[in-house]
Order: C-alpha cells, then structure tokens, then sequence
C-alpha cells in the first residue's frame, strides 16, 4: 500500500533543487551536517588525534621520568582561588607527604605553602618536535615544583602525561589495523563477490569459519606466539595484523554483499559491453560508487581495533612497557585495591570510551549520510 | 526441517577439523616449546634440570616430530577422550577442563539469558515510543554500553561494590561453598556471583542486542501487514506482538549465532579480572607458559561450543522463520 | 439505491517535520448499496488517504481536522470519523464492515504466518466461531475465490503462493465477514495484466455474490471503465469531477478527467490516420504543501483563464443528478465574469 504521505515540504524542496548537481561527496556532507552529535563526534576525533601527534608538545612531563618521592600521588587539582585570594593566573599547590598514624601509610595532600603558577611554552624535558627539530619547549607546565594534572603511578610517573603518550599508539594501532583489513577486505571479498561461484563459496566459508573462532582467546593465542625478543616496533606491527586478522572479515562482508548488487546494475553492465577490462571496471566502476559505505563500516570497526589492543595489552599480551598505550597504562589498574587506593588509574579508561563513543557515532553519521534513501 | 538439520549437520564436520588444526596450529606457533621454556626458566632460576626425565616426556609426547605427526598424535587422542597432558600441572589436561569449561558455559548461557530478557522489552518499547524520552535514554546507555571495554566495566563495578556496598566482588563462589560438592545451597551461592560478571559480560551484547531489535522492529512496523492486521479490527497491542515484533524476533534468535563467540570472548577476559574459576584465567597463563596441549584443548572446545551456539541459532531460525524451512 | 457510506467535506492534514499539510480538501461522495464506486487520480492525490481514513487509519501523524464520514448500518448510523482510531468501536467496524485489500499481496501478508491463520484470525475475532469452524469458514472462501484445493492451500505461507494466488487470499480474507463495503486500493497494480483481469472478474462476481459494495481505487483508467459503476477523480487532495462510468467517455467536463482520457491509449483504431500521438499532460503534480492558489489544475489546464483559475476556488456545480463538475468553466463565477 501506497501512503500518500507527503512528507516532502517546500524547504526540503528548495534544497532538493540544489541537490541536484551536487557531487555525491557533498551531498554525505550535507546530510551529515544535520547529524549533530556526528559533528561534535567527529571534531573530537580530531582532538584526539592531535594530542596523538603533537603528543610531545602536549605534555608536560616526560612519560618515563620516574619520581621516587611522589609516588601514587593524587591528582593536582588545577586551581583559581588560594588562600590569597582570586587569581587570574591559574596555579596547583605542591605535594606535602602524610603518614596515616594507624596504617601507616603514606600520602600526599595539597600543600598551600607552595603555589607553583602554570603558564605556556614552559622549558620541560627535550624532544623532537615532531621528529624534526629539537626543542624543549611544552605548551603547558610549571617551571619550578611539580605539576600531575592526573596525579603519578606506582614509580611516580606522571599519568597525564603518559595517558598523552599512549594516545598516539592506541589510536594509530586502530588506523593502521583497520587499513590493513581494509586492504584484504576490498580485494578478498571484491574478487568473491565480482566472480562468484566457487570463489565465492570458498571465501565464505572461510569467513565463517573464522567468525566462529571467539575472538579473545584466538587474539590471545596468536600475541603469545609473538616472540619475546622482538622490539617494541615489531610487537607494534605484530599486534597490529593480530587484530587485523579477523577484522577485514567483516569488511569483506559487506563490499562482497555490495559488489554482488552492484554486478547487476546496469552502469556495470553498460562498461562491460564497451569492453572495459574487469580490473577497470572493480576500480573505475564499482569501487567509487560504494567507497562512502565502507567509510562507514570502516569507522565503525576502528572501535573493536582499539578495544582489541586495550584488552590484550591489559592482560599483558598485547603491548609491553616500555610500550606506552592505553592498555598498557590500564594494566596498572588490575585489581580493586589499587583502583580503591589510586582511582586516577582508571584515566586511560576513559579516554578509550571517549574515543570509541566518538568513532561510533560519526559511523552512526556516515552510514546515515552515504545511503542514498535516507533523507 | 529434519533435512535441514541433516544438512547443518553434516557441514559443521569440515569446520570442525579445521577448528582442531587451527588450534593445535596456533599452539605450536611460538618458537621453542614447553619443555624448553621449562629449561631455561629453572637454569634461570639456578635450578638444576632432570634432562632425562625431560627426554623421556618429549619422546612420550612426541615433541621433536613435524608437526602434522604431533596432530594426528593429540586428535586421535581427543576423539578417544584423552586431551593430552598439561605439563605445568602435572595432571592430564581432561582432569583440568571439564569443570571450568562447564562454568563457562554456566555463565555465558545465564548471560546470554539476561541479555535477552533485559534487550527485547527495552527494544520494543524503544521502538513503539520512538524519540521519547525512554527512547533517548535507553539509546545512550547503550552507546555506552557498547563504549565500555567490558572488563573496564569489571573493574568500575567492583570498585562501587568495594566502595559503597563493602563487598568483595569477584570469584563464582563464597570460600565456604568453593570446593563443596554441588548442592542447592551452592547453586543459589553461584547464582548470587554470577551477576556481577553477567552485567559485565552481557552489557555490549545487550546493548547491540537492543539497537537491532529497535531498528528492525521500526522497520516491520512500517510494513503493510500491519496495516493489514488493522484493517481487520485487530486490538493493537494484539497486532504488535502477533505481527511486527514477531518478525523482527528472527534476528533476535539468529543473535546467539553471534553474540556466543562474542560472550565467550568477553568472559574469557572478564574472568581474569573478576578472577572467575573459568576458563580465561587458566588460559592466559596456559599460553604464557606454553602448556600446548591445555591451551590447545581450550581453544578447541571454546571454538566447539560456539560452532554448537551457532547451530542450535540456526536450527531455531528455520524453525521461526518459515521462509528458511521452506526453501 | 440505498446509500451504505457518505463522505462529507473531509479534510485531513498530516504532521511532517517541517509544518502541518492539509492533503485532503472537502472531499464529498456517496457509496451506494451493491455499487462500485471508482476513484481515480495519479499517485499522491489522496485517494489512499481517503481509504484510510474511513478506517480511522491515518497514523499518529495524519488526522481528520473536518467533515464527516457515515456509514449506514441495518440499525443506524456510525459516525466513522468521531470514533477513537485505536478504541473499541472502530475496530468493530474494520473487517467486519468495511475490509480492506491492498496494492501489494506479498506484503500485505505477513511472511511468518499461514495464510489460513491470518484469515481464520479475522473471522474468530468478528464471528466468535471455533478454531475448527473458523476453519471450515477459511477454506470455504477460499474455494470461493477459486483457489485450487483450498483445504490444503490454507496452510500454505505466504511465499509459497504466486501474486495472484495471493491476492485471491487477501480478497478472501477481506471477504471472510460479509462486509458492507470493501475497499480496494490498486488491487491489481502489482499483477500480471491477464491476472488483472481475472481478480478484477472475481471481485465483480463475488461483489454480486454477496451484495458488497466496492470502493476501487486505481490510477487505470481502463479498470475503472471495466469495473465501476459511478466514479470519482481527484486531484490534489479534491474532487474535482464525478459522473457514471457510462457517461465518463463521452460527457466528462473537466480539463482534468479530459486530459486524462487523452493520454490513455486506444486500441482497435487499425486505421492508420486515425492513430494519433497519445497526449500527456503538461508539467508535473506540484508538491501537495505547495498547492497552487485558486483551482489546484489551473497551472497545467489547457482552458486556463487568468484572474479567474488563479484566484476563485472552484466550486462544485451540478450538471446532471449525478454528475458534478468543480471546474470555473461551467459556475457562476465564471458566467458572472464572462
């Protein structure tokens, strides 16, 4: 049954005319925009990974510093009012050390007798800006006393600062990760939907079967058989074609599901008549018109890549210190004495969520966007 | 239908080899193996090794012979019932399994349960008071719920126990009843500390669980025969359960097909961090320390059991789905 | 003839995310007892709209903002449109009364269900009967819309049957509670042309058979000359012209009904200087929350007059007893004028 619902109104309709000779990438736009929490998403994203690049100039201490006075120390809170008064230059209190006179363990507390005001492009540990020059110069720091805007780990490092760090490694193992499924994806489920047949069948099952596999233990079992003596960098490159190893089944999936339905569309059929060669026609032809679906699905598996790393670094077969990520960082946090004691631990966690919320919902956005029928 | 499962049957058996071969595959992948990591850890150590006693256990099991002798070695093994023997613990591996795997199963089934009685109400009302504010605050937990790495999720929920209710979370059983034979009183002791890791385990299932079932079930009921079941004088609430949510309930079975691996992914970790006698804790340490065929036989019979959740799903799609059977 | 169903000045709007749109506009008509009442428009003129809302069908965003519409029951009656949609009233009228088939019989089943299951349920909710004579009722219609071995055919799904085959289902169905009217809408868009005909003979027979009134509504003029008696043509949400079949080929008045009989083909003219290019109206139907002021066709109309077409809203004017034309040519405004 056909309801005459007119759902099409004049502004719609305006905008409609313009439509018409808009490109397809600017029509995703335009359709995107109207997603808000896509928008905001995706601006976060882009936040996230700056602090990934420019990890260095962002934070203010340098991540393997160990400081064996001040460790386990709670967060410094950044602070405007003092016992002085309003300030406009924000500044944190020092630490002064405490000993619990029963348990006689020790903390730290504010110690208003040492303000140490923050300022910008304070002189910190050197680095190479970017790798190409040499500088020590930070964008925010103290210049004398300490500054653990999140507060120090067991060796009294401090945790902002390698949270920053480990931004870089968590979040380009997922870019990475998922360019490689992508690869595998596009030519093993391209070639099985474009011939078909036995192909067709002998990749799926082999997709099934590796579908059935639980993920957890088979990641697990793969990162143990990781040499131990490899460095940093190959156990990097290692985990990444881990997490990568099950994830391009699924982007497979669905250019295989779009090039079975594309195979019959007739502009498929019309570059086949004039001759062109099957290469040109997956690449010239087929490719581009379902590219803004994978985009989607892509952004939509670079959370399970994250989480991957996350979960198997946590359980100390993923990355290994001197390695820092976010699942390494969380390793701190195993148990609930330390996070009762030193919930600050749990920082790292929260950048996870944030970054997965934010990946979601730009997916959520662009799958929205690249189907043509949504309005 | 009978055809059908002969069919469904029949085709689980090449995935079954290629299952046990990939998983006595990937415990042969690191280099070295048990009995070398044995050595070198006690000459680390300063220990002195028995080297004959180390001989003699790997001409027993044959570890110095290529691997596809290894394998035919250890599968005929397990087709008789013998899973090998788990160096670290000096026990065969059969002694070590069985239990854990039966709690593994144990929570992943009661989980894969409260997933569904807490996703399908959720779903349907989400769907049929679409952009309320229900809708709206059921869509963001389950954002969240797909956000939080679950065993993130383990270790915020102990710390509220710990924190606001003095509990020690963690563990499936209280000291008293962990090494009592099985009785009521354990059973409701189980049932007690299986919560906490069935929140944990099934959250993102739940909350993926929810978003299909909303979406699907905003599609059915946009389709005709709703229409048409309300031209027939039907009450609504009649229509909605008889017709919409009836079709979109097919995904919602197909689900243990995915969301089995999927759980039994997730307590496989959960379970380290809530220390669960399952299976994940003793599987991470059987691949740190190469104990192959403990590991190996895990990820054998973790990978079985989801073959088996896969193909009870799909048995009962074709049984609520007419248009599998019939085709 | 005794009328079953009157629609007076209906006017419907529906809620879209960008403002209301009214897309029913004083809508009137009859449907007399044992009578096919046609009607007629391209798509997006209301004619399902107007369907629906006899069934209090509309949807949380459609609503009836005025006039009337009755049915005439044995012992009173109805005022269709002050019912609640979803209360206890309507739903005793929906499928017992009035019942309704649809453009598409595969989906217009549902897929999970036998066909005797969904026509056994309407007949035990209306009739109270037994499982078991609910049954024998189900396959008894059956039959009577020739379906081949109905006593097996009633436990058969949806997609076991073909498109006509399903139909005569959804037309058994519909059929299961002797109802007063039924109303078809593009029953026979989705078939095979020489099923079309079939259903179309079938529906007439049983139409017959057990004193129902049809209300047929098509965008094919050639169904509606097959098979109503009276018909209605719409545009943009109004009525703008009805007449007897008989006479809709030979005496319509409006440049709508006009226009449209120009574009449909005709067959038989062997002749080869009496074939002429099939006509097409000009432009396009504009969007129904753009309705052009004055008469909705005057931007299309070929027998357009400015300051008049563009400004007055037709009225409709009685030509005959039964025939009604709202065009300025044939009102007063226009004499007046002229």
């Amino acid at each position: 049954m056909s309801a005459e619902t007119p759902l099409r109104t004049s502004t719609a309709e305006i905008q409609a005319d313009n439509l018409d000779v808009a490109s397809q990438w600017r029509l995703m736009w335009l359709k995107f925009k109207r997603h808000r929490l896509a928008v905001i998403s995706a601006v976060v994203l882009v936040i996230v990974y700056s602090v990934g690049l420019f990890a260095e100039f962002l934070a203010p201490n340098d991540p393997h510093e160990n400081n064996r006075r001040v460790v386990h120390a709670p967060p410094q809170r950044i602070r405007f009012i003092g016992e002085d008064g309003f300030s406009l230059r924000p500044f944190v209190y020092g630490y002064k050390s405490e000993v619990d006179p029963y348990t006689l363990r020790r903390s730290y507390v504010p110690d208003p007798d040492q303000v140490n005001y923050l300022k910008f492009f304070v002189k910190g540990h050197p680095y190479k800006f970017l790798g190409l020059w040499e500088t020590d110069i930070h964008l925010f720091g103290v210049e004398d006393g300490t500054f653990f805007p999140l507060g120090t780990d067991r060796l009294g490092r401090c945790v902002f600062s390698r949270i920053v760090y480990g931004t870089r490694v968590s979040t380009s193992i997922g870019l990475i990760g998922v360019f490689l499924s992508l690869l595998l994806g596009i030519i093993i489920g391209g070639f099985s939907g474009y011939y078909g047949g036995i192909v067709d069948t002998l990749v799926q099952r082999l997709i099934e079967f590796l579908r059935s596999v639980p993920t957890i233990p088979l990641w697990m079992a793969l990162s143990a058989a990781l040499p131990r003596n490899w460095t940093p960098i190959q156990v990097y490159m290692g985990i990444t074609v881990i997490l990568s190893f099950i994830g391009w089944t699924g982007l497979a999936r669905v250019v295989r599901s779009k090039f079975l339905a594309l195979r019959e569309e007739d502009f498929v059929m019309a570059a086949n008549l004039l001759g062109a060669s099957r290469l040109r026609i997956i690449f010239r032809h087929m490719v581009p018109s379902f590219m803004s679906h994978i985009i989607a699905s892509v952004t939509l598996s670079i959370p399970s890549m994250i989480l991957g790393e996350t979960s198997l670094s946590f359980l100390g077969l993923g990355l290994r210190a001197p390695v820092i990520s976010w699942g390494v960082l969380l390793q701190e946090a195993q148990n609930v004495r330390t996070i009762a004691l030193t919930p600050w631990l749990l920082a790292p966690g929260f950048m996870v969520i944030i970054t997965i919320l934010a990946f979601n919902f730009v997916g959520d956005g662009l799958r929205d966007a690249a189907d043509p029928y949504v309005r | 239908m009978l055809n059908y499962i002969v069919k469904r049957t029949l085709l689980m058996i090449p995935t079954l080899i290629f299952i046990s071969i990939l998983s006595f595959f990937l415990i042969q992948l690191p280099p070295g193996d048990y009995l070398t990591n044995y050595i070198a850890n006690k000459e680390a150590s300063g220990g002195s090794v028995n080297l004959a006693e180390v001989e003699a256990l790997r001409q027993r099991y044959g570890l110095d012979r290529p691997f596809h002798t290894q394998y035919v070695r250890w599968i005929t093994g397990v087709l008789k019932g013998d899973f090998g023997y788990s160096f670290e613990w000096n026990r065969p591996v059969n002694e070590l399994i069985w239990e854990r795997l039966g709690l593994t199963v144990s929570v992943s089934t009661l989980t894969l349960l409260f997933t569904w009685i807490v996703a399908f109400p959720i779903g349907v009302y989400s769907a049929t008071h679409q952009y309320s504010i229900g809708d709206y605050v059921f869509t963001t937990v389950g954002f969240m719920g797909l956000a939080i790495p679950n065993f993130m999720l383990a270790l915020i929920l102990m710390w509220l126990g710990h924190r606001y209710f003095g509990l020690s979370v963690g563990g499936l059983f209280s000291p008293e009843y962990a090494e009592a034979p099985w009785s009521l009183a354990k059973l409701l002791d189980l049932a007690k500390h299986a919560l906490i890791p069935m929140i944990v385990i099934g959250t993102s299932g739940t909350a993926s669980l929810i978003r299909t079932l909303r979406a699907n079930l905003l599609d059915e009921i946009q389709k005709p025969y709703v229409t048409t079941a309300k031209s027939k004088g039907l009450k609504d609430t009649w229509i909605l359960f008889k017709y919409p949510v009836r079709v979109a309930l097919i995904p919602f079975i197909s689900t243990v097909g995915w969301t089995l691996p999927q759980l039994i992914s997730g307590e496989t970790i959960v379970a380290v961090v809530l220390n669960l006698p399952t299976t994940g804790p003793l599987l991470l340490r059987s691949l740190q320390s190469q104990d192959m065929y403990l590991a190996g036989s895990f990820i054998l019979m973790l990978s079985v059991l989801t073959l088996v959740g896969t193909f009870i799903s799909d048995i009962l799609l074709a049984w609520v789905d007419p248009r599998i059977r019939y085709s | 003839m005794t009328r079953v169903l009157r629609v007076k000045d209906l006017e419907v709007c529906f809620a879209t995310t960008e403002g209301t749109v009214q897309v029913l506009d004083g809508v009137s008509f009859d449907i007399r007892k044992g009578e096919v009442l046609g009607v007629v428009g391209e798509s997006g003129c209301g004619k399902s709209v107007t369907a629906l809302s006899t069934l209090g069908l509309l949807g949380s965003k459609g609503k009836i903002t005025n006039g009337e519409i009755t049915l005439y029951q044995d012992d009173g009656e109805v005022e269709l449109s002050k019912l609640d949609p979803s209360g206890p009233m309507i739903r005793k009228i929906r499928g017992k009364e009035i019942s309704m088939i649809f453009q598409e019989p595969m989906t217009s089943f549902s897929p999970v269900y036998t066909i005797g299951n969904q026509i056994m349920e309407v007949i035990r909710h209306h009739q109270g009967l037994s499982k078991k004579a609910a049954r024998e009722a189900a396959v008894e219609m059956l039959g009577k819309v020739r379906i081949p071995h109905p006593e097996q055919r009633i436990d058969a799904y949806p997609h076991q049957l073909s498109g006509g085959m399903r139909q005569r289902a959804m037309i058994a169905m519909a059929l299961s509670c002797r109802p007063r009217i039924l109303i078809a809408d593009e029953p026979t868009t989705a078939l095979d042309v020489t099923i079309q005909a079939q259903i179309l003979r079938l529906m007439r027979q049983l139409k017959d058979e057990m004193d129902t009134s049809i209300m047929l509504i098509t965008h094919n003029l050639g169904v509606i000359g097959e098979m109503a008696d009276r018909v209605v043509v719409m545009y943009m949400g109004r009525i703008v012209e009805s007449l007897p079949v008989k006479r809709l080929f030979e005496e319509s008045l409006h440049p709508y009904t006009q226009a449209l009989l120009t574009s449909l083909p005709v067959l038989g003219s062997k002749k080869r200087n009496e074939r002429k290019r099939l006509a097409s109206i000009k432009g396009m139907v504009p969007d129904i929350s753009r309705v052009p002021p004055g008469c909705p066709f005057h931007p299309r109309c070929d027998r357009f007059m400015d300051g008049l077409c563009n400004v007055h809203k037709p009225r409709p004017v009685q030509i005959s007893p039964d025939h009604e034309v709202s065009c300025l040519l044939y009102s007063e405004v226009a004499k007046d004028a002229g």
